[in-house]
């Protein structure tokens, strides 16, 4: 566990040196304010319903997670330093749980500072708090999801810029796995199966105020899955 | 070999974990309701009868939701989606469709929708719920306030979609009733029942259709002849079931004598007595009465959801020994109430309590069975709750629909409380206000971020 979070520890270090992570975090709350904007206070009366906002700032996770993860993996390939990783005392599973609990740092961060919006709607009127704490861990659990899922594509490559464009596309697919299929016929019936597995559906319940147990499993599994996926990945280094 | 055995194993792992991963998704989400509502009026915890409706759902049920996209209404249509989401949940056999009316004419035109609603459709079967009737102004309540009738019309919707039932109520007219066209908010709760509801006149249809499964007589100005007396108890005679309620006329002690009978039939004396309440009243004045509940299958569910109806102008009503059928009471006044027998002085604006006048609680309405025990009659001294006007007041439609359910032997009828809902808070910014969310969320935090990202990358090209 100790050595786990002395990797959790150098990589949360690497994300708060890096430039990159902070041009990443100031395109996504330039993105998300632009829109909280354009929603709050272009439209008059401002209406003071989180949901509202948030449910158009989401979207610029899938573009600010590939940036953010794209590195994790990919930089050790590049640089050559997996070799000496996979042959130190620390096991390749406590190295990826280190690097995703670093990357839910970052996380964490930048669910923190979309918390500035709710912040500054409160200034104009009173704000359902509850609603907006529910979002909040709601938006915590899909960024995971999507954090574990970067991860993953960042095993796959030693370009980052690779690893950032498959954690794009995976991302992405994710996301609209329920506006694939149509409303009737075998379309539908497809969209019936693909909608439980889509990243988006999941989260409506958290906005509404609603902690469901399903929709909390689902992001907890999918982290899980894709943490599974990227050890697997570099464990089959071992064996080339 | 032994890099054959990891790479087997590897891809077994990621295999059985994939599998693992889809059949946990799908056992969970078909759990539905497994969730913690943390909202203030506890909005998306739906009742035990929607929940055992729901779990009775067989085959695919549509419901498509038609919605009219304005800035006005974006919470009210919020709502309707949200509560049809939360019943898709727990069933996998519902499935939400939601279309913009506006966007989807044709559509709409294949289900006859000119106005926002919810088409349930199952098969060749379906029911329409217009979307305008599931909202209430909420009386009493805060600006914005409005209450949400959706989970009880839905659910209603549902059984009647599944019920192979059908029920008629017959309304008598020819009397000064109150007519059907002012009645409409219960003939359309009706017909979410599968229960028809139209009007006979017996002077001319001669006699109570015989496929009728209650006649309903609702505030008569004027006596029945004793011709139509007669149909009526051919009819109940037959098996028929009664439905009277009673209302304020000026003349009722003198002219009602068939009307009377028709209730003394069964056990029950109109007493002509208007009930003047200064206790257990409303703000509009003491001739109206909150009453309280006796105990009968019609109320029982509502007592604990302080559902009670709101009477104007209610007649204090006598039970008294009847060997055939049994009178059970459903509603009384307070015991600071008084029945005033003077008509003509209550008119001119003169009410006291006198010898003459019978002191409360008064009795306001009762149930009839036989001695089987099977529901024969509801008998009301009170009938203005079922207009229009009224039936939306306090628990005047539960009651209502709990009284025709109760004698139509319908046992599933709902008692869904609406859900107090708030309209979204809004402010109005003034253009220094507007400039300063600007400043700070699309100027100073991303700004703030770049400039640190700029110093680091500065530190480690000059390192």
């Amino acid at each position: 566990m100790r050595r786990l979070f002395a990797v959790c520890q150098k990589e949360l270090q690497a994300y708060l040196w890096t430039p990159t992570t902070y041009f990443a975090l100031a395109v996504y709350m330039l993105l998300t304010g632009l829109l909280f904007y354009t929603n709050f206070v272009m439209y008059q009366p401002s209406i003071l319903d989180y949901r509202l906002v948030l449910g158009d700032t989401l979207s610029m996770l899938v573009f600010v997670v590939p940036l953010l993860t794209m590195r994790l993996v990919a930089e050790e390939f590049r640089q050559g330093t997996d070799e000496l990783l996979l042959t130190s005392p620390v096991s390749v599973t406590e190295i990826m749980i280190g690097k995703f609990l670093a990357s839910l740092g970052m996380l964490l961060i930048l669910v923190l500072c979309s918390l500035a919006y709710p912040v500054v709607m409160s200034f104009y009127g009173s704000l359902d708090w509850t609603l907006v704490f529910t979002s909040v861990i709601g938006l915590f659990m899909l960024g995971a999801a999507m954090m574990a899922i970067g991860l993953f594509a960042s095993t796959l490559s030693q370009h980052q810029m690779m690893s950032a464009v498959v954690s794009f596309i995976l991302l992405l697919v994710f996301w609209m796995l329920d506006s694939f299929g149509g409303q009737t016929g075998a379309s539908a019936a497809l969209q019936q199966w693909l909608e439980p597995f889509s990243l988006t559906a999941r989260f409506d319940s958290f906005t509404k105020g609603l902690l469901n147990g399903a929709d909390v499993m689902y992001y907890v599994t999918v982290a899980a899955l894709f943490l599974l996926f990227s050890i697997q990945v570099v464990e089959r280094k071992r064996w080339r | 070999m032994k890099k054959w055995l990891g790479h087997t194993n590897s891809m077994v792992l990621s295999i059985a974990a994939v599998g693992i991963f889809i059949l946990l998704t799908l056992f969970l989400r078909s759990l539905g309701g497994f969730q913690l509502d943390l909202t203030a009026g506890k909005q998306y915890t739906l009742s035990d009868q929607t929940l055992t409706t729901i779990q009775g759902v067989k085959e695919n049920v549509r419901l498509i939701a038609f919605t009219v996209s304005t800035s006005q209404n974006q919470k009210l249509n919020r709502d309707v989606t949200d509560m049809l989401n939360e019943y898709a949940k727990r069933n996998n056999k519902l499935k939400v469709e939601q279309y913009d009316l506006n966007q989807e004419p044709i559509l709409a035109k294949q289900y006859g929708i000119t106005a926002a609603s919810i088409v349930l459709v199952q098969g060749e079967k379906k029911r329409v719920i217009d979307i305008g009737s599931l909202f209430t102004q909420a009386q009493g309540s805060s600006e914005g306030a409005y209450q949400f009738t959706g989970e009880e019309k839905l659910t209603s919707g549902l059984l009647a979609l599944s019920s192979t039932r059908q029920g008629k109520v017959v309304f008598l007219t020819g009397h000064e009733e109150i007519p059907l066209s002012q009645m409409t908010e219960l003939s359309s709760s009706l017909a979410q029942d599968n229960v028809k509801a139209e009007e006979v006149q017996l002077n001319q249809a001669g006699s109570v259709p015989k496929d009728a499964s209650v006649l309903a007589i609702v505030g008569p100005e004027r006596d029945i002849s004793v011709t139509e007396l007669k149909s009526i108890r051919t009819y109940l005679n037959d098996g028929g079931k009664l439905f009277m309620a009673l209302g304020f006329h000026p003349n009722m002690g003198s002219s009602w004598k068939n009307l009377d009978a028709l209730a003394a039939d069964y056990g029950v004396k109109d007493t002509h007595a208007i009930v003047v309440d200064q206790e257990q009243t409303n703000t509009l004045g003491p001739l109206w009465t909150v009453p309280t509940f006796g105990s009968h299958a019609i109320t029982d569910k509502l007592a604990p959801s302080n559902l009670y109806p709101v009477l104007s102008l209610s007649i204090a009503l006598q039970a008294g020994e009847q060997k055939d059928w049994k009178t059970t009471l459903l509603l009384k006044s307070s015991a600071a109430s008084y029945g005033e027998m003077n008509i003509q002085g209550l008119l001119n604006n003169e009410t006291q309590k006198d010898d003459k006048d019978p002191q409360g609680p008064l009795d306001l309405g009762y149930a009839v069975e036989g001695k089987d025990g099977k529901p024969k009659a509801v008998i009301l001294g009170t009938s203005a709750l079922l207009s229009d006007t009224e039936i939306s007041t306090g628990g005047n439609r539960d009651f209502v629909l709990n009284s025709l359910n109760y004698v139509q032997e319908h046992s599933d009828g709902l008692t869904i409380r609406p859900r107090q809902e708030q309209d979204f808070k809004v402010a109005y910014l003034t253009a220094a206000q507007a400039k300063t969310v600007l400043a700070i969320s699309v100027v100073g935090l991303p700004l703030l971020f770049a400039v640190v990202g700029i110093l680091l990358w500065w530190r480690r090209r000059s390192a």
